[in-house]
């Protein structure tokens, strides 16, 4: 974990919200997320799956500094972004930068696009007027749109290419680190391709390091190197990319994987599938034992009284459940592998 | 409960738009039907025409749009020329449309029980008691827990999946025999998706209604649909059975559909790089601005000077399955 290679670290990272008394006395807490240990090497892609309220947004939204963070840190090379302040925060700012899911509210519509490039830079005084517009028609020809496209306001863009603009922005202040949260959700399966397609090859020309945020597995599968997959504001299982897909040993990872579905499946597939019954609990209160117990089907008085640790089972392979390896995997698929 | 008989045919419509200048057509001449008991997947990009048809089955288009040509038969009966009050007995009576977004189509202050109970009374005329009473039994229907307990709850007491829930007792509350579902799973997670495709699967084998699920996901259509018509620049461009146009799509744009989906590798199949995903370059036209001959041809890697001059026919490439496209054969055989 000490590796010299590492863009960012994120140690212990917890973030709670207070929303105020609770009804019985004392207060109500949200454990959005709850004890997160992660790192991302220069020039790869690290995936957070999970359902919405898992608290994936919030690692995103935590890394940049958008919420305050509650314990834990996070360092970007060795520099600890979690524990700036004021100016320097502002000054580190120009080294992560974040693409968000919606190109239609994260783009000012009163600014032009080459106005929305420039901002960081212009925010952060970068360069001077002559040589921040010349790097606006440089990421707009590097993320595959005119460089007069620059004159345009957001409206008269399509969605794709909005995402593009924001790549643009994100790109502008040649950041070590970008954070994606969701960035294809919104778009079109067509319109998707390409921006996956434009992330990987921005990497592979600029070196860039990513941390995608995703529900989509067939999506994180296909853009990361390593990948966390998360219940309730903690991982339940990491793994680089190829063992996490061949060898998932959680039971909620498995259900995941059931539930994805697939031009090439039979009809009413999914009735033959073991689907995940119910929603996951509160994180106000979250479970003492293990978060995931109460809808897995796997579950014995232990899983409810105990919270299992990540544990690591080789190759960069941490699963969090008590009878990881012992289980037999309800996926045709994943049985072959083991 | 299938047989085939369509319930909902739709000949030749065309719905237009008031533009800047003159009429745009956003609709142009599409033709399907779907059966009973069955369920029909529309496929295409956003601004394809997708849920203007769906809009128009329901005679719910927005200001500006019209139909101006076509018939939408519903049971036989020519619903483009049906009157507004026709239209309301019709609309949860018959037909029933589920939304993409729970959270803004149900109303926040009233409860669910009620929201679900005024669908019944106005349309079945039931009384407030047997009114209560339906709407219990289709919160069982679509199996939210404690159903009694929850009827007096208002829809921001719910999750997403729950409203969505909500949203689908509603629409079968009055026993439609068609249900329009316009993307009713976008807004939700895949475990969620999952329970609520079960749920309409076992409800319409159940009930015998048919559905017509609009969707950008090849995926659902995979799960839900016994046929498929895709769509694009308001051109119905592909028809035919689901398992057909799965396997082996006619048109390019399907095909091209087909191939930027990524799929998920599980087992010995995750272990090195996946195929590269392949684009479909450039975008959608824009309406009023279409090209001439085939609209998909400035983004199709087969179109020659045919086909960007001439408007493609449908063509049949096996029985019941076909495409509009000067080169079909050519794809097929390929």
């Amino acid at each position: 974990m000490s590796d010299g290679n590492n863009i960012l670290r994120v140690n212990g990272l917890k973030v709670h919200f207070d929303t105020g008394r609770a009804p019985g006395g004392g207060r109500r807490i949200v454990h959005a997320v709850d004890g997160v240990n992660f790192s991302v090497k220069k020039g790869t892609c690290f995936g957070i799956v999970g359902e919405s309220g898992s608290g994936k947004s919030t690692i995103a939204q935590a890394i940049m500094r958008l919420v305050p963070i509650t314990e834990g840190s996070v360092f970007l090379k060795n520099l600890q972004i979690s524990g700036l302040q004021g100016e320097s925060l502002r000054d580190a700012r120009a080294r992560f930068q974040m693409v968000f899911q919606d190109p239609f509210s994260s783009l000012n519509p009163r600014k032009k696009a080459r106005a929305a490039i420039r901002e960081p830079l212009d925010l952060l005084g970068i360069g001077d007027a002559k040589g921040r517009d010349e790097v606006a028609e440089e990421m707009l020809t590097a993320v595959g749109l005119h460089r007069d496209a620059g004159r345009l306001f957001p409206h008269q863009f399509s969605g794709g290419q909005r995402q593009r603009l924001c790549i643009a922005r994100a790109l502008a202040s040649r950041p070590d680190l970008i954070v994606c949260d969701e960035p294809v959700s919104a778009l079109d399966v067509a319109i998707q391709a390409q921006i996956l397609n434009l992330l990987r090859k921005l990497q592979q020309d600029m070196g860039l390091s990513y941390v995608f945020i995703s529900h989509d597995l067939a999506v994180v599968q296909y853009i990361c190197d390593e990948v966390g997959v998360m219940y309730l504001g903690q991982f339940v299982e990491r793994a680089p990319v190829g063992k996490l897909f061949a060898e998932a040993k959680h039971p909620y990872t498995w259900s995941l994987m059931a539930a994805a579905l697939s031009p090439e499946a039979e009809r009413g597939a999914l009735a033959k599938r073991p689907l995940l019954g119910g929603e996951p609990p509160s994180p106000t209160n979250p479970p003492k034992g293990c978060r995931f117990a109460a809808r897995c089907p796997f579950a014995t008085e232990k899983c409810k009284a105990e919270p299992p640790a990540l544990r690591d089972f080789g190759g960069g392979h941490r699963v969090a459940c008590h009878f990881a390896g012992e289980l037999e995997p309800p996926i045709p698929e994943l049985k072959s592998a083991a | 409960m299938t047989d085939d008989t369509p319930f909902l045919e739709i000949r030749n419509l065309t719905v237009e738009m008031k533009g800047d200048a003159g009429m745009i057509r956003v609709l142009d001449d599409v033709s399907l039907s779907i059966r009973r008991g069955t369920t029909m997947g529309i496929v295409g990009e956003s601004g394809c025409g997708k849920s203007m048809t769906a809009l128009a089955i329901m005679r719910l288009l927005p200001p500006g749009f019209q139909i101006t040509s076509g018939q939408i038969l519903l049971d036989g009966e020519d619903i483009t020329k049906a009157s507004e009050a026709r239209m309301r007995q019709l609309r949860g009576n018959d037909i029933s449309m589920i939304f993409q977004e729970p959270m803004t189509s149900l109303n926040p202050v009233y409860t669910v029980g009620e929201q679900i109970a005024e669908a019944v009374r106005q349309h079945q005329g039931l009384d407030t008691a047997k009114a209560e009473q339906r709407a219990i039994e289709m919160l069982k229907a679509v199996q939210i827990p404690g159903a009694e307990a929850r009827l007096g709850s208002y829809p921001h007491e719910f999750s997403g999946g729950m409203r969505q829930r909500v949203m689908i007792a509603m629409a079968l509350a009055c026993q439609p025999r068609l249900i329009v579902a316009d993307e009713p799973t976008t807004a939700l997670d895949v475990t969620v998706q999952a329970q609520i495709f079960a749920l309409m699967r076992e409800l319409q084998e159940e009930t015998g209604t048919a559905i017509m699920l609009i969707t950008h996901d090849l995926g659902a259509v995979a799960e839900l649909a016994d046929d498929v018509a895709v769509f694009y620049a308001g051109w119905r461009i592909e028809h035919g059975p689901a398992s057909a146009i799965l396997r082996h799509p006619a048109h390019p744009y399907t095909s091209g559909l087909m191939s930027c989906t990524p799929r998920l590798r599980l087992g010995a199949a995750a272990s090195g790089q996946g195929p590269a995903l392949l684009e479909i370059e450039g975008m959608v036209p824009q309406l009023g601005k279409m090209p001439s001959g085939c609209r998909f041809a400035p983004r199709c890697t087969l179109a020659d000077a045919h086909c960007r001059s001439t408007v493609p026919v449908d063509t049949e490439v096996e029985p019941g399955h076909a495409a509009m496209c000067w080169k079909t054969k050519a794809e097929v055989l390929a």
